[in-house]
């Protein structure tokens, strides 16, 4: 098995993912909040 | 508290300072003192990051926060995430290539020792206080809570985080910062499984009752300058504290630079970003679920019982009342509940505020000292009263674990700051042993030892030091902007740029504090940051005309 090192990896598509999984998390929250609002 | 519950409390301590001293005391060089161990991997510098942040007072205010208020507080992390890849992306590899120990000597590289001096002076006086409160809040709390004398719990606190950073410095922390994350997150997980085991109802049942209660307004998308937490003031505040916070504070800074590889401390960092808001989000859902759980069984009117004890006979004689009052009131609230009538429960809920009220006014005209805030006692008080034998000990070694855990990362980084940035640039022949390090660390131990005693002494000063962060944050925050972004401001124009920011931040503070001005602390790390990049481009460009 073989680990990539740090210049292998594409970060954007990390960022982009932690970025994506805050939208996600605040489109659920705003759900919640209207269904029982 | 029942003898299982200390012998859990002192095995699971014990077995943390031991750990940390065994893992390191033996091979700890300067250098790993300092900065730590470069084999780390992702897990460690991930829950380090975490750990160095959530300290005592996150586990026991936030589920106070929600049981008050609900669940609007979270919005407050919604900015760190997007700090986080930022940080990731533009402050870590700017601080690795210039091999940096502490994110300050980057600026002596980027712009002149004079910056680097004033930027680790700032973050020098604001965090050394800062350590001190962060063993001297949870202690009052545990205090109250044990009935135990304050200046046993400060003491316990701040002498078992002594022992361990001293032996073994950064890289101790590291290891052991692990270790209490793991014990944090098992503790939390328990405690939220007896809380569900204890309610009447069902989870969904719990959540739909407070979403009627209007404990789940989450997301708030208005734009009012009076709501304090809100979507926007969110994701704008909360960017610009967690920018300052993970970017430029030095306690954030070594966790991550301490790891051999730049993927690991990305990973560490991205690893908070994923997982900060879902676990605000699972303790602040503790809180809503212990206001349920009070629906149906009885609380105290007032959590935070060690103040009452203070009053003398005729106060607690007049206090009585209310509380007959409340039982009254709380058993109508419940059967107003069972039959499903909410419109009751909303009437007999308003009155039960206002008895609650009446009581807090009469303890406060009867007791001198009065502290009217209760909400950090709401999570200990279920604690201590519901949780079975043994796990009683194990929660309370959570949140010694928290406070020991965060007061750590403080301590070896103001000693590492002191010794990078002061004593090593300004004295050539200062000694280099793993000894002298070690008296740095213990200096800096015992100052926020000294500061957690005394504070008892001063009113406020625990709000003061919350302030001074803020005070101070925005104009490290802009020097680094400004270092990483707009590479042709030169060395003076930033330095300038940086004392008139923390001045006008200064004026506005006592504008603030007077009552001249209204505006939120959080705005003072927005309004730092813009200060120094404005006036830094101003003072260039009038200069480049002037060539």
């Amino acid at each position: 098995m073989t680990f990539k090192n740090s210049s292998e990896i594409n970060w954007k598509k990390y960022y982009t993912g932690v970025i994506a999984l805050l939208a996600a998390q605040i489109i659920t929250f705003y759900l919640i909040t209207r269904q029982f609002v | 508290m029942h003898p299982i519950d200390w012998a859990v409390l002192a095995f699971t301590l014990a077995a943390i300072i031991g750990y940390g001293i065994w893992v390191t005391v033996r091979r700890s060089s300067s250098e790993e003192l300092l900065v730590g161990q470069k084999n780390v991997g992702m897990w460690t510098v991930g829950l380090g990051i975490m750990a160095t942040q959530a300290s005592a007072i996150t586990f026991l205010s936030t589920p106070g926060q929600a049981y008050t208020s609900g669940m609007g507080f979270i919005q407050f992390y919604f900015g760190m995430p997007i700090a986080v890849v930022l940080v990731s992306a533009y402050f870590l590899p700017a601080y690795r290539a210039r091999k940096a120990a502490t994110a300050y000597e980057f600026l002596e590289h980027r712009f002149d020792r004079r910056v680097r001096l004033l930027t680790a002076a700032l973050f020098l006086a604001s965090r050394g206080l800062a350590a001190g409160i962060t063993i001297y809040a949870p202690a009052i709390v545990l205090s109250a809570a044990l009935n135990a004398p304050l200046q046993w719990t400060t003491l316990i606190i701040g002498a078992a985080v002594i022992v361990y950073t001293v032996s073994g410095g950064s890289a101790a922390v590291a290891v052991t910062q692990k270790l209490q994350m793991t014990i944090i997150l098992v503790g939390m997980g328990v405690a939220t499984y007896i809380l569900i085991r204890e309610l009447p109802v069902g989870v969904g049942e719990a959540f739909e009752l407070a979403g009627h209660m209007g404990k789940l307004k989450i997301v708030d998308t208005s734009f009012d300058p009076s709501t304090r937490y809100t979507l926007w003031s969110g994701l704008a505040g909360g960017l610009f504290l967690s920018l300052s916070y993970f970017g430029t504070d030095q306690s954030q800074v070594q966790r991550y630079l301490g790891a051999g590889e730049l993927k690991t401390s990305r990973m560490g960092l991205l690893f908070n970003g994923v997982f900060k808001v879902p676990m605000q989000f699972a303790i602040l859902g503790i809180g809503v679920l212990l206001f349920v759980f009070y629906q149906f069984i009885q609380p105290p009117i007032f959590f935070n019982t060690a103040e009452e004890a203070r009053a003398s006979a005729e106060v607690k004689a007049e206090l009585v009342q209310y509380k007959d009052q409340w039982t009254q009131l709380h058993a109508e609230k419940k059967a107003a509940l069972v039959r499903g009538n909410l419109i009751a429960w909303r009437s007999v809920n308003d009155q039960m505020a206002e008895v609650r009220n009446n009581y807090l006014s009469v303890a406060e005209a009867g007791i001198p000292g009065f502290e009217r805030k209760d909400a950090d006692f709401v999570f200990l008080t279920f604690v201590l009263n519901y949780l079975p034998i043994g796990l009683v000990g194990l929660l309370l070694a959570v949140i010694l674990s928290a406070a020991m855990s965060s007061t750590a990362g403080e301590v070896t980084a103001l000693s590492t700051t002191t010794y990078v940035d002061y004593i090593r640039t300004l004295w050539s022949g200062a000694p280099s042993g793993p000894g002298f390090i070690r008296i740095l660390t213990s200096f800096w131990g015992i100052a926020a030892l000294i500061v957690a005693l005394v504070a008892p002494l001063f009113d406020n000063l625990i709000q003061l030091v919350n302030v001074l962060g803020s005070i101070f944050y925005g104009t490290i925050l802009g020097v680094f902007i400004t270092a990483l972004f707009f590479k042709k401001i030169g060395a003076k124009a930033v330095f300038l740029a940086a004392l008139l920011a923390q001045g006008t931040i200064v004026l506005l503070h006592v504008l603030n504090s007077s009552g001249a001005i209204s505006l939120g602390y959080l705005w003072y790390n927005v309004i730092g940051a813009i200060l120094v990049i404005a006036i830094s481009l101003l003072i260039q460009s009038w200069h480049r005309q002037k060539d």
